[in-house]
């Protein structure tokens, strides 16, 4: 049985008809992980005898048939910055190198009462600040299409754990794109989910009022299927929308009628042209399937990503002062008293962090606080409305997900600008709280393409359907062609 | 909007942030092309009558006041760098 090749269905049906053991199956996805994985590094933590018995106590529920979900002995792997009860949680860094989380973020724990098999902790860019995944203590995820390109970030661990086939699921972070573009890059599926609707206890924070939890898969079903099992209120989150929200319905359904706007400013300069060619392909096939498209413009995005590191930073020198040596983490400089001692446990952060909360401090302080800051909190506003009307004349906005496609580890991971125009496409959905897919769309010679999906808040599973039908209805050659299983393949092991 | 590297400094003393001599080069250099690129927010034209708060979103709920049960002092403390009878330990922060 050629397990990377099934989806998550097909997994659950032979898992019920007892073709396939959940201990069997946790078993393939943990010696595909040690054969694939010394390459490409997309776990930090692999917690095998866990992950066993995890899906020994899935096999004893789906023998008794008592609270089987779709989710029962399927295998997930978990972004490296969500809790896990005694399993180490080292959101890539030095700092929380023996870090074992008392509780289990909501999130992980609707997959425990689920019965998913929690399969390990994937790489990140270190608090996942950055867009690589490359700014990890535990070194350099890479892409499995190209091993000498970026996987993309900061959920490079997870884009690339489902890619590869090392996990048919996958959670990820996303404050600024952090799970669109590592998909993109990686050829997968990944949704940013409205604001609220998944929560965020547990989820070690960076920027809280942009971060989200949401779900990585290899097809809009899995992907559906994984956020449906996470969604939901939870009276722990503050920010958790109510009940009334709640992940429902599937994805069958005509979205002929619908309106896809095609915003002028998604498709303007520093697109590859390559990519606006494959994203205006997904557009006709939308229209061929009934859906109505129009051109329309959003002001406010000229500055989207200016007040996204303005805010994002400043929320992240604050999220950060709670690494002090004190509670959890490592202690150094004890002998300075506490201002040394603080000062000498946080040196050991990153460079890249480092970079972030200095801007935010300063970007918080008199110098800057009302020129820049208060600014910046005005053009949310503003995105928000700009936002809002443009969903007054259409139901969605179709966009590139980045502007280029994997970009080489050397040289051009460096090169901020080149950084820039990965996340100028993403930050919207973050600065607004609206939800965002990105799902494959096509190549640029061996690399895969990203579109981007947006709409208004609570449009995720219409998000997902229209990405569904496209996928349905596309050429061949758009949609990846080449499986998981053939990624191992081109790996020497 | 340019950071000196006294500036830098002086920040990284505020975020109680340890940074190398060296790290200090590479940070100046980054900070300023940060604040480059973002100063442009100042031009921003900003519709008449936004303000910072936007109507209509979610906002931070509170809950019924209700006892539940809390964590294990112990378990709290399991993380701990260092402890003592069952609580955090620091450096001495007052002098006798």
């Amino acid at each position: 049985m050629e397990m990377t090749k099934m989806n998550v269905g097909a997994l659950r049906k032979a898992l019920d008809r007892r073709e396939i053991s959940a201990v069997e199956l946790a078993t393939y996805y943990l010696d595909r992980i040690a054969q694939l994985d010394p390459q490409l590094k997309a776990f930090i933590t692999v917690p095998r005898a866990e992950v066993l018995q995890m899906a020994a106590a899935a096999d004893r529920r789906i023998a008794t048939q008592e609270d089987v979900t779709a989710l029962t002995g399927i295998p997930v792997a978990i972004k490296d910055n969500i809790c896990t009860e005694g399993i180490r949680t080292t959101c890539a860094s030095r700092l929380l190198a023996d870090f074992y989380p008392i509780y289990d973020a909501t999130v992980v724990a609707k997959l425990k009462q689920a019965g998913a098999v929690l399969l390990g902790k994937t790489n990140l860019d270190e608090f996942a600040m950055g867009s690589t995944t490359k700014e990890s203590f535990y070194g350099l995820t890479r892409n499995p299409w190209d091993r000498q390109r970026v996987a993309g970030g900061s959920s490079g661990g997870s884009a690339v754990a489902v890619a590869a086939g090392m996990a048919p699921l996958a959670l990820g972070s996303d404050t600024g794109g952090s799970i669109r573009q590592p998909a993109a890059f990686c050829g997968v599926w990944g949704l940013k989910p409205t604001y609220g609707r998944v929560s965020r206890y547990g989820l070690v924070p960076y920027a809280p009022s942009f971060d989200q939890i949401g779900p990585m898969a290899r097809s809009g079903w899995d992907l559906f299927l994984l956020f449906r099992g996470i969604a939901g209120y939870d009276p722990l989150d503050p920010t958790s929308l109510p009940a009334s929200v709640e992940a429902e319905g599937d994805l069958s359904g005509s979205i002929r009628g619908l309106r896809v706007g095609l915003p002028r400013e998604f498709f303007g300069a520093g697109l590859d042209g390559r990519i606006k060619e494959r994203v205006l392909a997904v557009a006709k096939v939308l229209a061929e399937a009934g859906c109505e498209l129009m051109e329309l413009s959003l002001p406010s995005m000229a500055y989207a990503l200016p007040a996204y590191y303005l805010l994002a930073y400043a929320e992240a020198s604050s999220s950060m002062a709670r690494y002090d040596g004190v509670r959890y983490g490592i202690r150094e400089g004890a002998e300075q008293g506490i201002v040394g001692m603080m000062t000498a446990t946080r040196q050991s952060l990153g460079l890249e962090v480092k970079r972030r909360i200095l801007l935010g401090t300063y970007f918080l302080s008199a110098d800057c606080y009302e020129e820049c800051y208060q600014q910046a909190q005005k053009v949310r506003t503003w995105m928000k409305q700009d936002f809002a009307a443009a969903y007054s004349r259409c139901d969605l906005l179709l966009t590139p997900t980045t502007a280029a496609p994997a970009f080489r580890i050397e040289g051009e991971a460096e090169d901020e600008p080149v950084l820039a125009l990965t996340e100028q496409y993403t930050v919207a959905a973050n600065l607004t709280g609206n939800p965002a897919l990105s799902f494959p769309c096509g190549w640029i010679n061996h690399l895969p393409v990203g579109a981007q999906l947006m709409g208004p808040a609570g449009t995720d599973e219409l998000l997902l359907r229209v990405a569904a039908v496209y996928t349905e209805n596309a050429p061949g050659e758009a949609v990846p062609e080449r499986t998981a299983r053939d990624v191992g393949e081109q790996i020497e092991v | 909007m340019v950071l000196t590297e006294e500036k830098v400094r002086a920040l990284a003393a505020i975020a109680r942030l340890g940074i190398t001599e060296e790290e200090l080069t590479a940070l100046t250099i980054a900070l300023n092309r940060t604040c480059q690129y973002i100063a442009e927010i100042r031009e921003a034209p900003v519709p008449e009558g936004i303000t910072e708060a936007f109507g209509g979103e979610p906002t931070n709920t509170g809950r019924e006041d209700q006892v539940l049960p809390s964590w294990p002092r112990e378990a709290v403390l399991r993380n701990a760098p260092e402890q003592a009878n069952l609580c955090f330990q620091t450096p001495r922060i007052l002098e006798d």
